[in-house]
């Protein structure tokens, strides 16, 4: 009886408990990450009496969560995948509709400035429409501002997330830790039976770590779990847990960075984190953000560059040189911008670097990792971080500045210690965006018009058209002054296939320029480039003409010798740029014998490779005079060839109307007449042109001049090389012109100081003082002090002053035949014009050579303009090349300007919009990309989500069964007490 | 399969989300009409729409080029066609002045005349456009092209620069012409010449316009150009004002005319041209006679008004005036064909113009399709989908209430 008691007794406390079970899910229905619980019965151990087991009663053995360890693991992986996609696609959808959106997008504000800049171009004269450029180009900036400023934004927004992600990550850390230790006491002291609830809290803290943060868990024997991020980085350690927070990037200060804190060492674990929303920030952050912003950069750079470049080639409507458009770019401020130095460097943070772009337009949107790698201090390499190549390995010299070019910008290294381990960060076209800004500010100061004009002569009996020019490189010395092409030019056609090109400063008499450009060969069928082009060719000329110190006398019983032309033997070396060590690699030497013509001079150099070389040979011949006691006929000749023979009718010599008398003396305008028409002279290409007193005689092509005078010693001429040497005024102006048909007093004002400069000797300086009463005089003077100073020359100085009143002289050399018994010669050499390829160096031994200078200046070729012209020319036909004067219609630079537009100037391969299109295209893929994977991964989390409720969740309906259920046997078990009860009564009313 | 309670309640809410999303965003698409939102929406289309878009915002632009360049060759047109007339009408008098029975009192009536409509052709020259600028004026549009000399005739300041304008990617049309190619660069019947201050002179003296007197003499020394320098005062016995002419290619003097004495406004004849100094010329000051087998316009009507007010009724004055009558038809005939070929190429870039208007019209339908078809919604589509899932979220809201209104405790 007692044990039906007892078992009535053990089936009400079971149902009780069963029911409390029950009631515990009921209230549960809506928590979080709880599983619901189970009761588990079993029936007590039976007792043996009367020969047979008897059953005691029923007892409760455990209260076990339903549950799926699997399903969990996979719902917090699951959680983890969600929230990167999640995070990563919402993040990248607020660029992906600022990009497109017309009110902020980069698209119309292009559009904008370009159709802004045609309409000017249509009326350049337009004030209103130049604002307009202006406007609607500040338009542009601002945009790439407010674009710009949003990226920022966002970056700070990641900054202030990753903070708050890195606290709650390390709360759950701390939570996590403390439950291990919950959960190790509890499960000890109930002898192995583990703390449900806890255990779920656990796991429900494992979850939202893993929202954040994707987790590698791994369960301990103890019961505890150690939880891991990243490639391994303990959060969890058993009851122990590590902190995570921000710190400033190590690599770029404005990226924060995420440490670990581990036993008080702090560990940059930002690349190695995945998942979770902090892996989606991080990855939106590196994979949108910062393209974008750097292609959105370069955008900005290349349209600022080419706008900038074409820009500085014109000129705006007072014809001032063109200047920025935008600000420059390689502004020091903005190149030292692009460079950050790694947190980690050592200290001192001494160093300087820039970066400095030479051609924009191959710029690629990647950032650079510049290394030193040791093992010394000097060694370093330089990383593509977008493919990870290796785009440079070089030393440091000690010299700096120094620079290394990769992808279309300059690293220069400035300044600092630099020291083995060293790291910078290069990001090139980050800022590109931020720092773009306007520089014009006037409408006035666009520069639609272009610095060179071209004219043609009214005059001229061809067809050839000239181009209006196309200015490459301002900054050329042809633009050194504004408004002024320096020097002016005139081409002058000689034939009707050749051509010389003048400085046309003086229009009346036009001068060679220095190097000459003369001869230059005319193809009517083609279009021709008129002026050197621009291949970084550079020009030597030699040092002109020899001026023996006397003539040579040829004797009637001598042999007959010609004599040489005076110049020196020379060692003539090029040198060539060598790629590899960057210094220069060495030809062997050329041998120039003594006396050799120019024009065989300028054939061995031709066949140089890279070299090409003319030769000119001119001799002025002036001051003829005769006495009165003509004992002796006089005769000259040129290079063998008589040139005062007296011809009968039929002669085949020269040309038709040439002078037939041979005046005494002969005049320079008889010996030009007959050179030029006497058909050797003109297959020789030897030409003569006489003022009146002077004759010059020119070889085209370097013949030398061989000149010999017969007759008695009344006759004479001088003979100079046709150098003249200008005299510059260096000290105070004169109160009025010089003239040599009148004296001058110096002794007011003054002092009058003036230099004249020598080829080969340099540069010699005199003063003139005093006054003197007569031209004649001051004529004297100035000879007298010339030759005080150390110059050195040969024969007979003359000076003269021109109309203008400019001082110039010339070496001269008097030459007179000594009678019957032999003749006077001199031999004239030519000046030999060097044309270089880029990077030659030349030079030539010994020293004091009259050919060559030593080390020659090499004089750059090209004039920063190119002029081409095409058709017929006529001999005498005249183009004129200058300053664009008073251009405010012309818009030809406008038209480049807005030719941009459509070239192709990013990557080489996309114009402006393009490059802007990719971008948005880049963009609107990773953010589609994010959002399949968002809704993929959200169906997962969802179906997972669904099958761990499956199994854990609670279901009510279920719960209310289980209620009818234990209360029923609840209430049975009270009828068995009851039915023990009664049993008793009966037993006890027997006895009553 | 087990479904726990709040698994039936989540799955209730979601899909009604799901729904509210997918509405919403259709209703968008009706709403804004387009089909693609943001680039992610279709990221190769929103690239072509971009470029879709620049294309057209660059003909729009392109389409302003081409109204402004017919604006200004019209214009050009059109005075051009009031340049003929005054030069058919001056020609006409012209063939009238070389009616024998006319006297020179009635040349004189003549003259006046041309000289009126002489002033008409050199204002129509000058004429300006809407933005205030000079059209004949090549690049200096602010400096008036054909401005009268201190030594007589009509100077050309402007250049002979040629604006270009854009009306396609690929195609420029000049929209000017200068007064250069038009009225100056004009062939003459015989070899003249032009004269012309050194700009690089200091002092006050110029240069008449100048004449040929002695055409014979002319075309021997032609096609050589002279210059005329001024020397020191010392350069003559006695010292005084001079002046020296040289052949300019070789400067060399002419024979005779170094060291001549100088006194303004005299006449000079040196082979064959006259011209006259005036002002006073400083040493080093040169003035170039350039020849020239070429013409101005303003040149050959000046020279026909000169003659025809100065040469008398005797045999050899009218001798000289048939002459003068016979070269003025010829060159001014010469500008009229020079005239008529500009007009002619005006019309040819005219024609350009009208050709690449048809292109851009033409394309700018092309492209407008495939951008509407690239960004813009379907609207049947759009709106039958619409109605589908609003139905469906009306089903799966009435299938929420009804599923969880269902309960074991309801009947405890």
């Amino acid at each position: 009886m007692a044990d039906i008691l007892n078992i009535g007794i053990s089936g009400l406390k079971v149902h009780q408990t069963a029911l409390a079970v029950t009631g515990h899910n009921i209230a549960n229905v809506d928590t979080e990450g709880y599983s619901r619980q189970d009761a588990t019965i079993s029936n007590q151990t039976p007792q043996f009496s009367g020969g047979v087991w008897l059953g005691a009663g029923a007892q409760l053995t455990d209260v076990r969560r339903i549950y799926d360890e699997f399903l969990v693991g996979q719902l917090q992986k699951d959680t983890s995948s969600f929230n990167y996609f999640d995070t990563l696609s919402s993040n990248a959808e607020q660029i992906d509709k600022l990009l497109a959106d017309p009110g902020t997008g980069i698209q119309p504000g292009i559009e904008n400035m370009f159709g802004a800049f045609q309409a000017a171009i249509d009326d350049p004269s337009s004030l209103p429409a130049r604002q307009v450029v202006i406007s609607e180009s500040q338009g542009l900036v601002d945009r790439f501002h407010s674009i710009q400023g949003r990226l920022d934004d966002s970056n700070n927004i990641i900054n202030g997330q990753l903070g708050a992600m890195a606290t709650q990550i390390s709360t759950l850390g701390e939570a996590i830790a403390e439950l291990n230790i919950q959960i190790q006491f509890a499960t000890a002291s109930a002898n192995g039976n583990y703390p449900n609830d806890l255990l779920d809290k656990r796991d429900l803290a494992i979850k939202d770590l893993s929202a954040l943060i994707s987790v590698s868990i791994v369960r301990q024997d103890d019961d505890a779990v150690n939880i891991f991020i990243g490639n391994g980085q303990p959060l969890v350690i058993g009851k122990d847990f590590n902190e995570i927070s921000t710190s400033t990037g190590f690599k770029d200060p404005s990226r924060d960075a995420l440490v670990m804190t581990r036993n008080g060492v702090v560990q940059d674990i930002t690349d190695s984190l995945k998942g979770g929303q902090m892996g989606g920030l991080l990855e939106y952050r590196n994979e949108v953000l910062d393209p974008v912003a750097n292609q959105l950069g370069r955008v900005a750079i290349a349209l600022q560059y080419n706008l900038n470049e074409q820009h500085e080639l014109g000129i705006d409507i007072n014809g001032d040189p063109g200047g920025l458009f935008f600000e420059d770019i390689n502004d020091p401020y903005y190149a030292h911008s692009r460079v950050i130095g790694n947190a980690n460097n050592a200290q001192p943070d001494d160093r300087t670097l820039g970066i400095y772009f030479t051609d924009p337009n191959l710029l690629n949107d990647s950032d650079y990792e510049i290394k030193f790698t040791g093992p010394n201090d000097y060694t370093f390499k330089v990383t593509r971080l977008s493919d990870g190549q290796e785009v440079l390995s070089n030393v440091l010299s000690t010299s700096f500045p120094e620079s290394f070019n990769v992808d279309g910008f300059d690293i220069t290294f400035e300044a600092g210690n630099f020291k083995e381990g060293d790291q910078f960060y290069v990001m090139p076209t980050r800022g590109g965006a931020k720092d773009i800004e306007l520089d014009i500010q006037l409408p006035q100061e666009i520069a639609l018009a272009s610095a060179v004009m071209t004219d043609y002569d009214v005059g001229n009996r061809g067809e050839a058209v000239i181009s209006s020019g196309q200015v490459y490189d301002a900054s050329a010395p042809s633009f050194q002054t504004p408004h002024l092409l320096s020097p002016p030019l005139v081409v002058k056609f000689t034939s009707d296939t050749t051509y010389d090109v003048l400085d046309n400063t003086d229009p009346a008499n036009p001068i060679p320029l220095q190097p000459p450009i003369m001869n230059q060969t005319y193809v009517p069928g083609i279009v021709n480039d008129l002026l050197p082009l621009n291949e970084g060719k550079t020009a030597v000329n030699s040092l002109g003409g020899y001026l023996p110190a006397d003539f040579f006398y040829q004797s009637n019983t001598a042999p007959l010798v010609t004599p040489g032309n005076g110049l020196f033997p020379a060692r003539i070396r090029f040198s060539d740029p060598d790629p590899i060590t960057g210094g220069l690699k060495q030809r062997s030497i050329v041998n120039i014998e003594a006396n050799t013509p120019a024009k065989d001079i300028a054939s061995i150099l031709n066949a140089q490779k890279g070299i090409s070389a003319t030769a000119r040979t001119t001799m002025q011949l002036s001051n003829f005079s005769n006495d009165d006691n003509p004992f002796l006929e006089s005769h000259l000749f040129l290079n063998g060839i008589e040139l005062t023979d007296t011809l009968g009718e039929g002669q085949v010599k020269y040309e038709i109307g040439y002078p037939e008398v041979v005046p005494d003396p002969v005049s320079a305008n008889f010996i030009a007449d007959r050179i030029n028409a006497n058909f050797d002279f003109q297959d020789m290409g030897i030409i003569a042109k006489s003022d009146g007193s002077t004759v010059t005689l020119i070889a085209l092509n370097g013949h030398d001049l061989s000149l010999e005078m017969q007759g008695d010693d009344g006759n004479s001429m001088t003979v100079s090389n046709g150098t003249n040497t200008y005299v510059n005024n260096t000290g105070a102006t004169l109160p009025k012109p010089l003239s040599k048909f009148e004296g001058y007093d110096f002794t007011q004002g003054g002092p009058y100081q003036y230099a004249f400069d020598v080829p080969g000797q340099g540069t010699f300086n005199i003063e003139l003082d005093g006054k003197f009463d007569t031209g004649d005089e001051l004529i004297t003077e100035i000879e007298n002090q010339i030759k005080s100073t150390t110059f050195f020359f040969n024969g007979d100085l003359k000076v003269d002053i021109d109309s203008k009143g400019n001082i110039l002289f010339q070496s001269q050399l008097e030459m007179s035949p000594k009678g019957t018994n032999g003749s006077a010669k001199l031999t004239m050499g030519g000046q030999v014009k060097v044309i270089l390829d880029e990077g030659i160096v030349m030079s030539s031994e010994p020293p004091l050579s009259n050919l060559f200078d030593e080390f020659p200046a090499q004089v750059p070729v090209y004039m920063g303009y190119e002029v081409t012209m095409e058709g017929k020319a006529k001999e005498g036909d005249m183009f004129y090349i200058g300053f664009n004067d008073d251009a405010v219609t012309d818009n030809r630079n406008g038209l480049l300007l807005g030719g941009i537009q459509n070239k192709e100037i990013i990557e080489g391969d996309m114009t402006i919009s393009e490059g802007y299109g990719r971008m948005v295209e880049e963009v609107g893929s990773i953010t589609a990309r994010a959002q399949i994977n968002t809704d993929s991964s959200k169906v997962l989390l969802q179906n997972t989500q669904d099958s761990v409720n499956g199994v854990s969740g609670v279901n009510l309906d279920e719960e209310a069964a289980k209620l009818i259920q234990f209360e029923l046997g609840y209430n049975a078990s009270a009828q068995v007490i009851t039915v023990a009860r009664d049993l008793f009564n009966t037993l006890i009313g027997i006895f009553r | 399969m087990r479904i726990s309670t709040m698994q039936q309640f989540n799955t209730g809410v979601r899909s009604i989300l799901d729904n509210q999303e997918s509405s919403l965003r259709t209703q968008q698409q009706i709403s804004t009409g387009r089909r693609v939102l943001t680039p992610a929406d279709d990221p190769i289309a929103s690239t072509r729409i971009l470029q879709l878009q620049q294309d057209i915002s660059l003909r729009d632009q392109f389409e302003k080029n081409v109204t402004a360049s017919r604006n200004r060759l019209n214009l050009e047109e059109s005075i051009l066609t009031s340049v003929t007339e005054n030069v058919s009408r001056i020609r006409e008098l012209t063939v009238n002045a070389g009616n024998g029975s006319m006297t020179q009192e009635d040349r004189t009536y003549i003259a006046s005349e041309i000289e009126q409509r002489y002033k008409a052709l050199v204002d129509l020259m000058n004429t300006k456009d809407a933005s205030n600028t000079y059209i004949f004026a090549g690049f200096k549009g602010e400096t008036m092209p054909f401005e009268a000399r201190k030594g007589g005739g009509v100077e050309y300041k402007g250049d002979d620069g040629e604006r270009t304008l854009n009306i396609s990617t690929s195609t420029k049309v000049q929209t000017n012409d200068s007064g250069k190619n038009i009225f100056v660069d004009v062939d003459s019947a015989h070899p003249t010449f032009y004269t012309k201050d050194n700009p690089a002179n200091i002092g006050t003296g110029f240069i008449s316009n100048g004449f040929v007197t002695y055409q014979e003499k002319f075309n021997e020394f032609y096609p050589e150009d002279m210059v005329i320098r001024f020397n020191p005062e010392g350069y003559i016995n006695p010292p005084g004002p001079n002046y020296t002419v040289m052949s300019r290619s070789e400067n060399r003097p002419i024979e005779g005319k170094d060291g001549k004495g100088y006194s303004a406004g005299e006449e000079i004849v040196i082979q064959g041209a006259n011209f006259k100094i005036a002002g006073s010329p400083e040493p080093g000051d040169t003035f170039l006679l350039n020849s020239s087998p070429k013409q101005a316009l303003t040149d050959t009507v000046s020279g026909l008004v000169e003659g025809l007010r100065s040469l008398g009724d005797d045999p050899e004055q009218s001798a000289a005036l048939d002459a003068l009558l016979e070269t003025t038809l010829q060159n001014l005939d010469f500008a009229q064909s020079s005239i008529s070929e500009v007009r002619s190429e005006i019309g040819g870039r005219l024609n350009t113009i009208d050709n690449i208007e048809n292109l851009h019209q033409d394309v700018d339908l092309v492209s407008q399709d495939i951008l509407s078809q690239l960004q813009d919604v379907d609207f049947a589509e759009a709106v039958s989908r619409l109605s589908l899932e609003s139905f469906l979220l009306e089903a799966s809201q009435q299938s929420f209430t009804q599923i969880n209104r269902l309960s074991l405790f309801n009947s405890l």
